[in-house]
This record gives C-alpha cells, sequence and structure tokens, in this order.
C-alpha cells in the first residue's frame, strides 16, 4: 500500500511536470497572439526561429516512427509486429507535437482556411502540409483498427502502405522546402530530401527504443520477452542507420567546407563549433560505438544512452541546420552586415519546445496507460 | 498586355533617398520596413577607396520564388506582370521571405505603428496621446495616414503577415507612376510598359548594356540598371611590376 502511494505520487508529480510544460506552452501562445512572432527573436534576417527547427524534429521522428511501423506492418517483419502499436501511436503523437510548433510559428494562423481554398500546387511548403495531414489521418485510422483488433485485414494493409508512401512523400517533400531555396545553398539542394529521409528514420529507431525501454524501466514492469528480442533487432538496424547518417553527415561537412560560396560562410563556422562536436562525437560516433558492440548492445542502459544521444545529437543537427541557411543575410538585408549576423533563443522559443515535448510525453504516458500500446498487453 | 518594369539609372541616382521616404509616406509603412531600400558597399582601402549606391525594390520577377512558393496564393503575380500580396490570404509563414534572393519582402512581427497605438500622453493632462492626435487629425492608425493606398492592398497590413513593394499598383490604376518614380528628383527611376518596344523603358535598355541583380538565380527581374555613376579618370597607364 505504502509503496502503491509513492508511484501515485511519482506519478502526480511526473504529470504535474508535463502540465507545467503544456502550460508554458499556452502561456507563449498568449503572448504570440497578443504581442505577434516577434516575441520569438525573429527578425527579417532570421526569420526562422527554434519552432522550426522543433517541427522539423518531431514531424522526421513521426517520419521515423512511421518507418519502424510499417516493416511489420507493411513489409511483414513479424518479429517487430510487438512494438507496431506503439510506433503508430507515437507517429501521431510527434506529428501532433510538430503540428503544435509549428502552429506557434505561423503569423497569421486563423488565414490558415486559404491552406485549403486557395492552394497553390506549385509549393513544396503547400504538398508538406496536404501530405502530413493525410499521413495524420492514415496513422489515426490505423491506429483505430489495430485498437479494434483488425492489424493486417486487405483494409488495415492499405491504410498503413498508404501512411508510409505519405511519410516518404511528405519527409521529401519537407527537404524540398529547404532543398528547393535555390538562394540558400546551405540547405544542401537535392541533398535534403535525402538526408531528411535517412535521419528521419534514425530519430524514429531511437524515440521508439527510448520510450519503449523507458515506459518498462519507470512502471517497474517485465519487458515483454518478444518485445526485448524487437530492441535488440532495432539495435542492430539503429547501428546500420547512424552509420549511413554519420556518412552522409560528413559528406554534407566535406561539400560545405569546400564550397567558396559566400553563403557558407556560417556552415564554414558550424563546422568545428561545439553543437558540430557533440552531433559528431556524442549524436553519431558513441552511439555507433556502443551499438555496433554486441555486448553494449544487449543491454538495456547501452540502447538507452545510444537513443537519448541520437535523439539529442539530432535536435541540435536540426537546429543548427534551420539557422545555418539564415545567419548570412540575402540581398538588400546584407548592406552594412558584410559577414553574418548572430541569434541566441529567447525563453520563449524553449517553450515552444518544452511544450511539444510536454506534449508528446504526456500522450505517451495516457497512451500507455489507458491505450495498451505494448506487447503483453 | 502589358508588362510594367523599371529602369535605374545609376549615372543619374544621387543616392539621396528620397524614393525611400516616398514609398514609406505612400504606403503608411511602419518602422523597421522598406519596401524602397538600398544596397550600399564600400570598397579598398584610403584613399583609394570608392562607393557604391543600388537603389533596390521587389524586383517583380518574372520566375518569382516567393510566388512559386507560397502555399495559399497569397503571393501571385498579375497579369501586367506585378508581384502582388493578398494579406488576407497570407499565413505569416515567411516561405516566401525564405525564397526571396533580394531580401525585400518584410514580415510584421509586432503591430505596425506601435508607437502610434499609445493610449497614453507624453504629459498627463498635458499633451495628447498618440491615439488621441491620430483621431483629432481624421488618421487611421497614424496621423499621416494615405486613404489611396487601400484601393488595391490593405492599406496597413496586420501584424503576422509580409509585405512588399506593388510597384504602387493603386496609382497605377489611376495612370499615374509609382510614386518613388514620381518622386525621384534626379528621374533616376523610368517605369513604363516592357512588352512595348518603343516605351521609354525599351527605349533606354536598347540603349545601354543593363544589368539585373542575381541574374545567376533565374528569376528574371523587371527591374533593371544601367550606367554607374562614376566621375574619376586615370592617368594612361599600363600598370608597372
Amino acid at each position: 500500500m505504502a509503496e502503491k502511494n509513492v508511484v501515485s505520487r511519482k506519478y502526480l508529480i511526473w504529470l504535474s511536470t508535463l502540465s507545467i510544460g503544456l502550460l508554458g506552452g499556452l502561456f507563449t501562445a498568449y503572448k504570440l497572439i497578443t504581442e505577434g512572432l516577434g516575441v520569438l527573436g525573429g527578425n527579417d534576417i532570421v526569420i526562422w526561429p527554434l519552432p522550426i527547427a522543433t517541427y522539423i524534429f518531431f514531424a522526421l521522428t513521426s517520419t521515423g516512427l512511421t518507418f519502424v511501423a510499417s516493416m511489420p506492418l507493411v513489409f511483414g517483419m513479424k518479429q517487430f509486429e510487438t512494438i507496431a502499436k506503439r510506433a503508430v501511436f507515437l507517429g501521431i503523437a510527434t506529428l501532433l507535437a510538430a503540428f503544435a510548433a509549428l502552429s506557434m510559428d505561423l503569423g497569421s494562423i486563423s488565414n490558415i482556411v486559404y491552406f485549403l481554398i486557395s492552394p497553390n500546387f506549385s509549393s513544396p511548403m503547400w504538398w508538406m502540409g496536404a501530405i502530413y495531414t493525410i499521413e495524420l489521418i492514415m496513422l489515426m485510422v490505423k491506429f483505430w483498427r489495430m485498437q479494434v483488433g483488425d492489424w493486417h485485414s486487405q483494409g488495415s494493409k492499405i491504410i498503413g502502405g498508404i501512411a508510409f508512401i505519405s511519410a516518404i512523400a511528405a519527409t521529401s517533400t519537407l527537404g524540398m522546402v529547404f532543398g528547393n531555396i535555390s538562394a540558400r545553398p546551405t540547405y544542401n539542394g537535392m541533398f535534403a530530401p535525402v538526408y531528411f529521409l535517412v535521419t528521419a528514420f534514425l530519430s524514429g529507431l531511437a524515440l521508439i527504443i527510448l520510450f519503449s525501454i523507458s515506459y518498462y524501466q519507470i512502471s517497474k514492469t517485465q519487458s515483454p520477452d518478444e518485445e526485448v528480442t524487437s530492441y535488440d533487432n532495432l539495435g542492430k538496424i539503429m547501428a546500420f542507420i547512424t552509420g549511413i547518417v554519420l556518412v552522409l553527415f560528413l559528406i554534407r561537412t566535406i561539400v560545405g567546407l569546400a564550397n567558396n560560396d559566400s553563403e557558407f560562410l556560417a556552415f564554414d563556422l558550424f563546422v568545428g563549433s561545439s553543437s558540430f562536436n557533440f552531433v559528431l562525437w556524442f549524436g553519431l560516433l558513441l552511439p555507433l560505438l556502443l551499438m555496433i558492440l554486441p555486448k553494449v548492445r544487449a543491454t538495456t542502459t547501452g540502447k538507452l544512452i545510444a537513443a537519448v544521444l541520437i535523439l539529442s545529437g539530432l535536435f541540435i543537427e536540426r537546429m543548427s541546420y534551420v539557422l545555418i541557411g539564415q545567419l548570412k543575410p540575402l540581398g538588400v538585408r546584407s548592406s552594412g552586415i558584410p559577414g553574418l549576423v548572430t541569434h541566441s533563443n529567447t525563453i520563449w522559443e524553449w517553450l515552444v519546445v518544452a511544450s511539444s515535448l510536454a506534449f508528446l510525453l504526456l500522450a505517451f504516458t495516457f497512451g500507455e496507460k489507458y491505450l495498451k500500446l505494448g506487447a503483453a498487453d | 498586355m502589358k508588362q510594367y518594369g523599371m529602369v535605374i539609372d545609376l549615372q543619374r541616382c544621387t543616392g539621396c533617398g528620397g524614393c525611400i521616404v516616398a514609398c514609406k509616406n505612400e504606403n503608411n509603412l511602419p518602422e523597421g520596413i522598406s519596401w524602397s531600400s538600398k544596397i550600399t558597399e564600400t570598397k579598398g582601402t584610403f584613399p583609394n577607396i570608392r562607393y557604391s549606391y543600388i537603389p533596390t525594390l521587389c524586383n517583380h520577377c518574372e520566375n518569382a520564388p516567393c510566388v512559386s512558393g507560397c502555399p495559399t496564393n497569397a503571393m501571385y503575380s498579375t497579369e501586367d506582370g506585378i508581384v502582388m500580396h493578398d494579406t488576407r490570404k497570407c499565413i505569416g509563414c515567411r516561405f516566401c521571405m525564405a525564397r526571396c534572393p533580394y531580401g525585400v519582402i518584410s514580415f510584421n512581427w509586432e503591430d505596425p505603428h506601435k508607437s502610434w497605438r499609445e493610449e497614453t500622453a507624453l504629459i498627463p493632462a498635458g499633451t495628447t496621446s498618440p491615439v488621441e492626435l491620430v483621431q483629432q487629425v481624421g488618421g487611421n492608425v497614424t496621423p499621416y495616414y494615405n486613404p489611396e493606398q487601400e484601393t488595391k492592398y490593405a492599406g496597413i497590413r496586420p501584424r503576422g503577415v509580409v509585405e512588399k513593394c506593388n510597384f504602387c499598383a493603386h496609382r497605377l490604376e489611376n495612370d499615374q507612376l509609382p510614386y518613388c518614380v514620381d518622386s525621384c528628383p534626379a528621374n533616376a527611376r523610368v517605369f513604363g510598359n516592357l512588352a512595348d518596344k518603343d516605351s521609354e523603358v525599351n527605349q533606354i535598355l536598347g540603349k545601354f548594356k543593363s544589368t539585373r541583380l542575381k541574374e545567376e538565380q533565374g528569376t528574371k527581374p523587371k527591374v533593371f540598371y544601367v550606367r554607374e555613376f562614376n566621375r574619376s579618370t586615370y592617368k594612361k597607364t599600363k600598370g608597372g611590376v
């Protein structure tokens, strides 16, 4: 009885902390509505502050989770079926967290109806929004079918297939939103969609491993054996994808350094910065090392550390990616500014990040409690 | 069909900035936003130094990246070649700003003309508040509000949307020149129909080598620059080793 009270108290503290995070987001939203986007610290040079990087981070993680769920649900890899429902649920939650961060960054969200009634089919941003919405709907329908026990009927498989295809398409168009900005070559052109797709898979793998293992650790329940096998296999895949991301990251670094275009000035400064070093050494190399050592990979702690490092590294990487493309003023904005501008994140930007994360964690907490996301349930 | 364009003669331009001020007045621009602006550059080391001044505005590109990127068609091209903006459709995503290589689109990060929205008097019971002053002179947000501007665009753009030059579309429909052109004391700006081979703009473009900003971007700007102001000379020389 005493132990139960302790658990309840910890649970209450957990929920209270997340609620504070959500309240921080609501207060930020109030500030944005009453005072404008200026509170985020953006200006006509740094036009996309931290909420956009947050959006990218969560949206790509959602894609990664959809890929993870598709392995058993679309491609029939039964060894991953045990984590499929949790992956679909987290795919929905991360996408909603992404949309929440994005909505905080739109100056006139009240005009959003024109997204539907006045679409511009030549805009990658329109396609990105439309396809992510399709993905969200498909994931929700798929989860509902799974919830009622219909995992593998023809209709359910088709829904899963559409979710998988729309995840690829949405992420590619998100890459094109940046890559198609020819005035800002540091957004890596046609490389961006490919880079986004692969890094998305990595963040999805890391998140499902982190959340699944953490859930069983925190709730002090035993992971079902079949789930433990899934984590081990996911750890192998994570090692493989981390290796590929590392190669892509190095290619991006070398090509960026070799480019003499003045637009790459910010990128040159990024290479060698503490952010760059964290991403390279702690976000990619160390997790790769942890996951290719069989004895470490077999441990819960090893997988947890690797997943946390990868997610932290990728968040910093998204943040740097968005910012690097903006620090060199374009055209008339560069008049009187021969080099780069600087940008320090404001408390309001961090509150957007915190509230999106709080939303995700709260959704996951309630999902595990009421929707039976694990294999044992 | 007309295709409006502008030629800026850099030999005639004195860099007075009159176009910038005129534009601000005509279009009710808030503090910190300039549809008409300038790129200045100082090169060399004293005494071998030169200063250049290039007046800028929206280039009303034929292949406008802002138009192709805008998700809601809030940024659009008119039949006569003007890149226009509809504040009602703008969701404030700022993708147009990210895509514009010229940096000529601005965002309303806060309430425009904030200082004129103050309800507190500088000296209570001694002076009027900014809001009272605006009311007394019959203005709209600002005491110097130009109501003509709002016939083709939001008179004052609301917070949370972008804004940019529209070649003074409200003046064009009354057969008037854009106000920056009209008010240039040096006649450095020449405006006209690029589709008319005999227009003044085409006559100038036929006589002088012209350049456009960042042509390598393939945006096909409709603002052209001709000549260059430089009164310096140098002695005949072949240099030396």
